[in-house]
């Protein structure tokens, strides 16, 4: 299954002309994302087959759960942290010009449940983890350790990429909750310490508006956030070529992909849910 | 008895170029057999097919009498366990050390008590003429030594055939003469059938019993080194005239 | 080794994940009641604007259940409510739509479950009464709470009154009350066109009232009952009065005698009351005035509840009363030391002390020593002590374990500090004060260690004037200056002990 392709040089175009340049980088990015959906299906077909044949690689999936999630437990919290601050920073500026301030609140559980939490998170996690398994599997790509995996009669499916995709689908939603965490005591820091309202109508109102759904659908989103990320990350490195240089495209693709795929995702996935 | 590999009219294109167009050859066993070829010969993905990274478009690549094109999973691993393969840059796993790479397939595919494994990988590293480097990492390593804990990792499973791929590749001349010494080695303490992919004109005429020289997709010329001198084929003349014009 | 860190990291990650997930959940929870715990109810409501799903149903203020589901169903909205079984909701329950907060659109539902004997409502029951107007709920609510209060000012004066010791206090009542109706008497017979004026609009407005009260007759009919209970007492407030009158000194009959006329009006008026009442009852009359001025009543309630929340600042103004010996070692002699203490909240507290202590206070006098007349007078200036007593008065803040005072400490300014331990149980006291006087060299710095017992007893020791060296007067020998030891103990009371200690001797109670 693993093919080489992409050995083909591409057709310079003789005269630099940035204008057709251009349309053409967005036509091909077009084309290029349209047939890489084909492939990262593929992919995901082929690590789910994978993920429940044994051997099951503890140790690998261990080491990734390890790296994923333990490693983002502080810039996640940071994170949140900090966007639960601004949050309630923000929201209180404006519900003070109505008189409403009981609402920051709930507005700060809310939007980091539903939204924020999954987010930043995966975005989160995009760029500490996805980047990482990115250039890793396209350096193991191009110094030939994939085929050598191949050759020993190890599946690289299954050493590489199914403890990643697990580790992304396992460990975004821990480390949403954490964003969850942080951020509600960032917002009611800021909302109750600096702004002083009311610890008890904070707690109060935010019961009354959180529910459990909430929290769940914020979790949902993690787990498939986690999932698209490490798949995207896992897919472009996994089918980079053409030395270092091919390697930093990957990541970089691998980057504007997962982000973009986060958003859209997180629209359909809303639209899903409700 | 048969030779060990048999490839026979094996075609193979990647779009609209066509690398592969009709190969046959046969590899006997306990020899050397040095494919020669210029960069873009298609050498690398004649290599491939031996050992079931690629599928032919059309042909049969036979290990053991076996077809090997329509296996997959379980059987194609089967068939993967008779070779070795020694890759251009080592392709050492480089998050692990020396003595976990060289275990690797046997942690994979035998079930060893560590001391089993541990007293393995001393030996094989012992034939390729390394030692106390099994804690190095491979970024520690020269590039001949890589080359060497890659051959020990690619016979720690005891195989028949090894696959070398441009082993001599970027290597300064002293290195290189390191890196043929441990072919021939390999070969007389393991007996073992080797293929070497390799474009360096003078280490194939130290290493192969025979040479099969591939242009163009075909091949055009194979035989023992002796009889590739006196080839009055162009395209071999061309080539070896680049390294024996200059002597 | 890393085999064994790895998974257990991951284990800690995932495990606090999983927990947070489980605080959330905890406190997000809420209703969420079974169906074979509760009670599914229905009620048509003109008006469902500010009530969603999980919108509260309450009884006093307490959560007994949510709002399931809203349906639109002809042009009124089909409520269905989940009510605690617990509760039990019968045929004639109300419910009344009530806004949560005057600043957010939010709306719950007060339910007043029904009275004993109707019906018990069943699974897909209707709730007939509604109260969806919320102006009407205001001017009822704070009518509720009126009455209320009226309530216990009626019942309070009947303690003040009922008593042996009331007579007294009774005296001086009658006489303001005297005072008072004749200048009633008199506004009213002065004004008496413009209360004719102003009761024929109350009775115009009765008639506006019976229209906004019909359908309201549980809620009226609750006031009633309530006003009922309050001619009750004043009947037996008045019937006490009588009494107590009735069986005083002759001079004192005679001085009440306008009053007994005047208190055979108040019943007639309290007859009056009760024919208002009815009138009420049928929608007529000047009470209907009340029942509908929104106002005026939020008004009563809000003087009310400034009133009440005064008399809390001042019940929770804690008072303590001590006495303190110590003995110094030094000095031969005690010191003695009556202290108040007057704590407004916890934290805070005001420190008024009067010392009597052995080396009295230092003034200086200047003394004329050559004999008049002999040339330029010499003067000299005498230090004079004296056996007065000092005072104290520190404001003390306390941070946690710490409290700092400052103040007047023994009639001259100074800081001091306390560091509490163990609740309270031992305190090191460190003072300093006497900053500017002449014969010292240093301030005097006093440090003493307080350790209490059985609750209100104490002990004490330190080091008193620590800087400085001894300096006895030479007459006396005593020691007015200069480092000493104490040792000694004290008592203290607060105002429960005070309280309880003042009924049991017998100090008559306001």
């Amino acid at each position: 299954m693993a093919t080489d392709a992409e050995k083909s040089p591409e057709a310079a175009p003789d005269e630099p002309n940035t204008f057709v340049e251009g349309v053409e980088n967005v036509g091909r990015g077009v084309i290029n994302s349209i047939s890489s959906f084909g492939g990262m299906a593929t992919l995901a077909w082929e690590i789910l087959r994978w993920s429940v044949r044994p051997p099951y690689r503890l140790q690998n999936l261990f080491a990734q759960l390890d790296f994923v999630g333990v490693g983002s437990i502080f810039i996640v919290c940071l994170t949140g942290t900090f966007t639960g601050m601004v949050f309630a920073q923000q929201s209180s500026r404006a519900f003070e010009l109505f008189g409403a301030e009981s609402l920051v609140g709930p507005t700060v559980a809310l939007t980091i449940t539903r939204e924020l939490a999954p987010v930043f998170t995966a975005l989160m996690v995009t760029m500490r983890a996805g980047s990482a398994m990115c250039t890793e599997l396209g350096t193991m790509r191009v110094t030939e350790q994939v085929d050598a995996l191949e050759t020993m009669a190890v599946s690289p499916v299954q050493y590489l990429l199914v403890p990643r995709v697990l580790a992304g689908l396992i460990m975004v939603p821990m480390l949403t909750m954490l964003f969850d965490t942080s951020g509600m005591v960032g917002g009611f820091f800021v909302s109750v310490t600096l702004k002083g309202m009311s610890a008890g109508t904070w707690l109060a109102r935010t019961q009354t508006w959180l529910d459990p759904e909430d929290i769940f659908e914020g979790l949902i989103k993690a787990a498939v956030f986690g999932f698209a990320v490490s798949l995207i990350s896992c897919y472009r490195g996994f089918n980079a070529s053409g030395g270092a240089k091919g390697v930093g495209k990957a990541t970089t693709e691998a980057m504007v992909g997962s982000a973009l795929a986060i958003f859209i995702l997180d629209y359909f996935v809303g639209v899903i849910l409700h | 008895m048969p030779p060990i590999i048999q490839i026979q009219d094996l075609h193979k294109s990647f779009g609209d170029n066509a690398v592969l167009k009709g190969i046959n050859l046969d590899i006997e066993e306990g020899t050397t057999l040095v494919v020669l070829g210029g960069s873009g010969s298609g050498k690398t993905v004649l290599m491939k097919h031996m050992i079931g990274l690629l599928k032919p478009d059309r042909g049969r690549v036979l290990v053991e009498g076996q077809d090997i094109v329509p296996l997959d999973g379980e059987e194609l691993a089967r068939v993967r366990k008779k070779f070795g393969m020694v890759f251009q840059a080592a392709a050492l796993f480089d998050s692990m050390t020396v003595y976990e790479n060289v275990a690797f397939p046997l942690r994979e595919h035998a079930k060893l008590k560590e001391s089993e494994i541990r007293e393995k990988v001393k030996e094989k590293l012992a034939i390729v003429g390394l030692r106390n480097v099994e804690s190095k990492y491979p970024a520690d390593l020269s590039g001949g030594m890589r080359k060497r804990v890659g051959l020990a990792r690619a016979i720690i499973l005891d195989p028949k055939i090894v696959l070398y791929d441009e082993p001599t590749t970027g290597l300064d001349p002293i290195t290189t003469d390191y890196v043929d010494e441990m072919i021939l080695d390999a070969k007389r303490e393991l007996g073992v059938t080797s293929v070497v992919i390799s474009h360096d004109i003078a280490s194939a005429f130290k290493v192969a019993d025979r040479i099969a020289f591939l242009s163009q997709g075909h091949i055009v010329e194979q035989g023992p080194p002796e009889q590739l001198r006196r080839s009055e084929e162009p395209a071999v003349k061309a080539f070896l005239s680049t390294w024996f014009g200059k002597q | 080794m890393k085999t064994l860190l790895t998974p257990f990291r991951v284990g800690l990650l995932v495990l606090t994940a999983v927990a947070f997930l489980f605080v959330f959940l905890t406190f997000v929870k809420k209703g969420g009641m079974d169906e074979d715990e509760s009670v599914d109810v229905y009620a048509y409501f003109n008006d469902a604007s500010g009530l969603g799903r999980r919108s509260r149903v309450q009884i006093a203020g307490i959560g007994v259940g949510e709002i399931r589901e809203i349906i639109l169903e002809g042009n009124k909205a089909k409520v269905w409510l989940r009510i605690r079984s617990d509760v039990q909701v019968r045929e004639d329950a109300a419910l009344t739509k009530r806004s949560e907060s005057i600043a957010l659109g939010d709306y719950m539902l007060d339910l007043f479950p029904g009275t004993q004997g109707a019906r018990l409502l069943k699974d897909g029951d209707q709730i007939t009464r509604v109260y969806d107007a919320p102006g009407m709920q205001q001017v009822f609510d704070s009518l509720q709470k009126i009455t209320g209060d009226i309530q216990e000012v009626t019942a309070s004066l009947r303690r003040v009154l009922g008593g042996d010791k009331g007579t007294e206090s009774l005296q001086s009542i009658v006489a303001n009350l005297q005072n008072l109706s004749t200048s009633v008497d008199k506004t009213v017979r002065e004004s008496g066109d413009k209360l004719n004026a102003i009761l024929g609009n109350f009775q115009e407005f009765s008639e506006q009232v019976r229209g906004i009260s019909r359908g309201q007759e549980e809620q009226i009919r609750a006031i009633i009952s309530n006003i009922n209970k309050i001619t009750v007492q004043v009947q037996e407030t008045l019937t006490s009065v009588q009494k107590i009158l009735g069986s005083g000194e002759g001079d004192l009959r005679e001085s009440v005698a306008s009053i007994k006329e005047n208190l055979n009006s108040l019943q007639q008026s309290l007859h009056n009351i009760e024919e208002l009442t009815e009138q009420v009852k049928n929608g007529e009359g000047i009470a209907g005035k009340l029942l509908a001025d929104e106002r005026l009543g939020q008004k009563v309630s809000e003087s009310v509840e400034e009133l009440s929340s005064f008399s809390d600042r001042l019940t929770r103004l804690q008072t303590e009363v001590g006495i303190k010996s110590e003995y110094l070692v030094e000095q031969g002699t005690a010191k003695n030391t009556l202290s108040l203490r007057l704590i407004p909240r916890p934290d805070k507290y005001y420190l008024i002390e009067v010392v009597d202590d052995p080396r009295g206070s230092v003034s200086e006098e200047i003394v004329v020593t050559n004999p008049p007349g002999v040339g330029d007078p010499a003067t000299q200036r005498r230090q004079i002590r004296t056996e007065a007593l000092k005072f104290s008065a520190q404001f003390a803040k306390r941070y946690y374990w710490l409290t700092l005072r400052f103040g007047i400490i023994e009639s001259t300014g100074g800081v001091g500090m306390d560091a509490s331990f163990f609740d309270d149980l031992l305190t090191l006291k460190l003072d300093a004060f006497n900053f500017s006087v002449k014969e010292l060299t240093y301030p005097r710095l006093r440090t003493s260690l307080r350790l209490q017992a059985f609750g209100h007893l104490f002990a004490t020791a330190g080091v008193d004037d620590v800087l400085n060296p001894q300096t006895r007067d030479l007459t006396t020998n005593r020691l007015i200056a200069g480092r000493d030891y104490f040792v000694g103990g004290g008592i203290y009371f607060t105002d429960d002990d005070l309280k309880a200690i003042i009924t049991t001797t017998g100090v008559p109670t306001p």
